[in-house]
């Protein structure tokens, strides 16, 4: 026993905790997001604010593991669901937890997984009351402020009339002159022509933030996009964008109210979703499992992914919560016929007809102001949910009306598409754990009928060995535009398939993780003109010889459908596109100041008996975090070369604190970037980053008005947070 | 000249990329499969400069290598390791080619400890090309930089960069073709791993901005304390390697040769002498 408790002391205390200066640790949170992100697998374009927001949360004010349920424990996304079910049991069969280090002796929780966790979790005998004074909160809570603005240094053709402040101006390759930009007949042309950029050619963002423990957040965030106008023209009100929220969470029997911007996530993604999705195809083969957890303060920066409006969760009876939402707000949307003379801003107007969504969120030439909230999106929706603590069924329906017609350019492939002004989804979707089962999924139908659903077991077959198993079956012409599910791509429609994951732990310096997945759609799909099916499978080695190193090796092997890319008179035949991947990654602690992180991937690309696409990118970084100092160091030098975008290799990147990137690595050249953080005051931090791509025989970057003249696209980052 | 065909195509590649390739060099390295990232040895200079860091006592050594038996493909070397200060000072020198064509690196480097499981260099060569009588010689500095890391005791992992900072020899040619020419811009990371005091293995991957990756693995067998028998093999394109060392008291003897199927074997030799 006495041996126990000491390698319990030296693993459990001896964490990272020492890196932290203010509060926050600071490698700590950025670890968890990059796992978190690995998660999401290959999308350049994730947001992850609402995460790192929620980690923070859970840092200042852990999660008490004796006073907490399976969906709060989940959402830290650290947790299998194999490992949440067991602690459930263990605390169900000897009652509450003595301490932390108890969590040993739990089935499935290795010291890894007690590392991971540790920091967002305590143990409390009884729970804490939140009935603070409003005094009291006032002096407890913390207020955030973050100014960021971000500079490219080569001009964009869209700002070739602005002279860029590091010299690199923009000029046409073909050597011709820049049109007269002091001429205004000539400006006025281009402008309205679309042909450049109304605003400056920098970002601008602000945010201000407040927070008592995990039961109040108030904030309200701005931003100006590259390129847009900063308080004159279109752009009369300042900022391009701006989201504010207020939210309350645990107030006796009030679990949740958002009244602003919030997002909204139930289920496993099926009836109604809003935001972003965890738990998919990932190395994490066990983390396929999507947890709903409700409502949740918006402050990111994704101008149309989310509600506007008020929400409420109340604990209507014992082991009852009811959820109730409603928003009304402007999306971006092609606009294909006005009705005229009508006033078409954030009214229903039932004349108005568009084609399509428009979710980049850049309102930079006139063409683009024109869509801005040029269709009225109004939700109402509730969900209820029946809570025990080995089981838990909910029910979710949500009614959309746009201000206007739907009417998508229809083609064979798109016909079953939601079309029209207004949907209903409902579904029902459900959780159980029984010994060493966890049960889940969801169905759901739309208001025209088609039914989706999945559903999905997990299971702890032996200590060592955990397996997952999910089926689904999306309906051609289920129709829900809110909906991230499990699957191949993210929608819930024309799509069949089955999923096993395998997770070995031979021992605590090993982990295997495998999955095989293969579905067949119905139906047509975007560029598959014909009924398809297609396969998916990963393979990946862990080691971890000690704390702060781990390396893996990983395969991934995909075949998907595709039309065929020869020349074809009328009716193209599908081909299979397969995809290979091989990567090794190592992340190695050197010294207590010092990381290095290494990659090495490779990936084949081949659309039927077109020629093979091959890429390969190579990457070495280096954290400097000395103990004592207050400037931190991060560089990464990467080389990389690919044949064609399709054999692109996405890669994370470190950020800013609460900027996400894993760009695609594409083309030949350079790839590095340097970020210094410096905190020069207890409460004051700074970030400067660097970051260029240089590649090699090119003479242009990117088309249309982003284009770069030269051979190097660059950008400093700058950002400063005051806590108070 | 035995081979003269050979000659023509082989120039024509070196106009291609402009010289200033970081051909390795080490008789040692050569006979693993040219790995030897995570290495600590004389001739680390040629491979990756965090190793020098290694050097314990005052090395000098010299290379000689004959690409496909071939005397105009030479390849002449001699590098010298240093202790000073806190770290190592490396000196490197080396020639490929013959009067037509030839190539020079000249180095300086300085490799440093950072506690027991991190080494770390810089390396500044200058890069020489000169071709033909008529079109002169040209030159360059290249920046390098290496580091090795200890990830248990038996398992290290090193990375090298080869000119980051993308020097080149300057632009040529007339008013309306210009060609920039600058030595390529090459990354290397590799692991070693030691099973015992006997066996070491190495597996490595390589960048060239100007070529398909390449992978290399080695072996080095240490079957009494005098003998080292090595083999390894590298792709792009592929070849064997095989090697022998004999380490005595204050020498060095490294024996290496590189067989390509299609242009047969390269012999390679270098003596090391320790001044202790």
């Amino acid at each position: 026993m006495k041996i126990f408790v000491a390698v319990s002391l030296s693993v459990l205390c001896l964490a990272p905790l020492l890196a932290q200066v203010d509060g926050v640790p600071k490698d700590l949170i950025e670890q968890r997001i990059e796992d978190a992100a690995e998660q999401l697998g290959d999308d350049a374009d994730v947001d992850l604010t609402n995460l790192f927001e929620f980690l923070t949360d859970r840092y200042l004010d852990p999660i008490d593991l004796n006073h907490t349920d399976a969906l709060e424990l989940n959402k830290l996304l650290l947790l299998t669901d194999v490992q949440i079910s067991s602690l459930v049991q263990h605390i169900r069969r000897n009652g509450k937890l003595l301490s932390i280090y108890e969590l040993q002796t739990i089935d499935g929780w290795d010291v890894r997984t007690i590392e991971l966790v540790r920091p967002f979790v305590t143990v409390r005998e009884n729970p804490l009351t939140t009935t603070a004074s409003l005094k009291n909160i006032l002096k407890r809570a913390d207020h955030e402020v973050t100014v960021r603005s971000f500079l490219n240094i080569e001009q964009r053709r869209g700002n070739m009339d602005r002279r860029s402040l590091f010299g690199k101006d923009y000029y046409f390759p073909s050597g011709a002159p820049l049109p007269d930009f002091d001429d205004p007949a000539v400006m006025d042309s281009l402008r309205q022509n679309n042909r450049v950029y109304m605003g400056s050619p920098y970002k601008f963002y602000t945010r201000y933030r407040f927070r008592y423990r995990q039961n109040i957040s108030a904030g309200i965030t701005a931003e100006k996009d590259e390129g847009e106008e900063f308080f004159r023209g279109t752009q009369k009100q300042g900022y391009d964008f701006y989201s504010a929220h207020f939210f309350l969470r645990e107030f006796g029997r009030l679990k949740a109210l958002a009244v602003g911007d919030y997002q909204a996530q139930f289920g496993q993604g099926l009836t109604f979703w809003n935001g972003l999705g965890f738990g998919g195809k990932s190395s994490f083969t066990m983390n396929v499992k999507r947890n709903g957890i409700g409502l949740m303060p918006y402050t990111s920066v994704n101008e149309n992914l989310f509600m506007r409006g008020v929400a409420a969760t109340y604990e209507v009876a014992k082991h009852l919560e009811l959820t109730g939402f409603y928003s009304n707000k402007g999306l971006d949307a092609n606009i294909s016929s006005v009705p005229a003379g009508a006033d078409t801003t954030d009214t229903i107007e039932p004349e108005l007809v568009f084609s399509s969504f428009q979710e980049d969120g850049f309102h930079r030439t006139q063409r683009e102001v024109d869509r801005k909230r040029s269709v009225g999106e109004r939700i109402i929706g509730g969900h209820l949910r029946y809570i025990r603590p080995s089981f838990s069924i909910g029910a979710t329906a949500a009614h959309v009306q746009f201000g206007g017609d739907l009417a998508r350019n229809l083609q064979p492939y798109n016909q079953f598409e939601f079309q029209g002004k207004e949907n209903t989804t409902m579904g029902v979707d459900w959780n159980a754990l029984y010994r060493n089962l966890t049960f889940f999924g969801e169905a759901a139908m739309s208001a025209n009928g088609g039914v989706s659903w999945n559903s999905g077991l997990l299971v702890a077959l032996d200590k060592r060995v955990s397996m997952s198993l999910l089926y689904r079956d999306y309906a051609r012409d289920f129709q829900n535009l809110y909906s991230v599910a499990f699957g191949e791509g993210i929608n819930p429609w024309n799509q069949r398939g089955f999923y096993t994951g395998l997770e070995i732990r031979p021992d605590r310096k090993w982990t295997i993780n495998a999955f095989y997945d293969q579905w067949q759609h119905q139906w047509l799909r975007f560029q598959v003109d014909a009924p398809s099916h297609g396969t998916d499978w990963m393979a990946q080695v862990n080691w971890r010889p000690q704390r702060g190193t781990e390396l893996y090796v990983r395969v991934r092997q995909r075949n998907r459908p595709r039309n065929t890319g020869d020349d074809v008179d009328r009716i193209r035949n599908i081909v299979e596109v397969d995809q290979t991947n091989y990567r090794f990654n190592a992340a190695y602690k050197v010294s207590p100041s010092v990381s290095l992180r290494t990659r090495v991937e490779t990936v084949d690309f081949q659309r039927g008996e077109m020629p093979l696409k091959h890429g390969f990118l190579i990457y070495q970084d280096i954290v400097h975090r000395p103990l004592s100092s207050p400037v931190e160091l991060t560089l990464r030098f990467a080389l990389f070369e690919t044949d064609s975008y399709d054999a692109r290799i996405y890669a994370y990147e470190n950020e800013l604190i609460g900027v996400f990137g894993i760009p695609p690595y594409y083309g030949r050249g350079i790839r590095w970037y340097g970020m210094v953080r410096a905190t020069p005051l207890r409460r004051v931090d700074l970030w400067v980053r660097y970051g260029a791509w240089i590649y090699q025989d090119q003479d242009r970057i990117s088309t249309g008005l982003q284009e770069i003249a030269g051979n190097v696209r660059s950008d400093i980052k700058v950002q400063m947070r005051w806590r108070f | 000249m035995r081979r003269p065909f050979l000659i023509i195509p082989l120039c024509a590649s070196c106009l291609v990329h402009a010289g200033g390739d970081p051909l390795p060099i080490g008789a040692r390295f050569a006979g693993m499969g040219n790995s030897g990232l995570t290495l600590t040895d004389v001739w680390s200079i040629r491979m990756n400069p965090a190793g020098l860091a290694g050097v314990k006592v005052p090395t000098a050594g010299m290379f000689y290598q004959q690409h496909w038996l071939s005397e105009d493909l030479a390849h002449q070397a001699v590098a010298v390791a240093v202790p000073l200060g806190r770290g190592v000072l490396g000196i490197g020198a080396d020639r490929f080619g013959y009067s037509l064509y030839n190539e020079t690196r000249t180095s300086l480097a300085y490799a440093m400890h950072f506690g027991e499981g991190l080494r770390a260099a810089v390396q500044m060569d200058h890069i020489g090309v000169a071709l033909g009588e008529n079109y002169g010689r040209s030159g360059t500095l290249v920046a390098e930089l290496g580091v090795q890391a200890r990830i248990t005791d038996a398992l290290w992992i090193g990375a090298h960069i080869f000119n980051p900072n993308r020097s080149g020899f300057g632009t040529t040619g007339d008013a309306a073709v210009t060609v920039d020419e600058r030595p390529p811009t090459v990354m290397r990371v590799g692991m070693a791993y030691t099973f015992s005091t006997k066996l070491l293995m190495t597996l490595e991957a390589e960048k060239d901005m100007d070529r398909q990756e390449r992978f290399r693995v080695g072996v080095e067998y240490n079957p009494s304390k005098v003998l080292f028998l090595r083999t390894g093999v590298s792709t792009g394109p592929a070849r064997s390697h095989f090697g022998a060392g004999f380490r005595l008291d204050r020498v060095d003897i490294d024996l290496a040769v590189a067989v390509r199927a299609q242009l047969g074997p390269t012999p390679m030799l270098n003596l090391n002498y320790r001044f202790k």
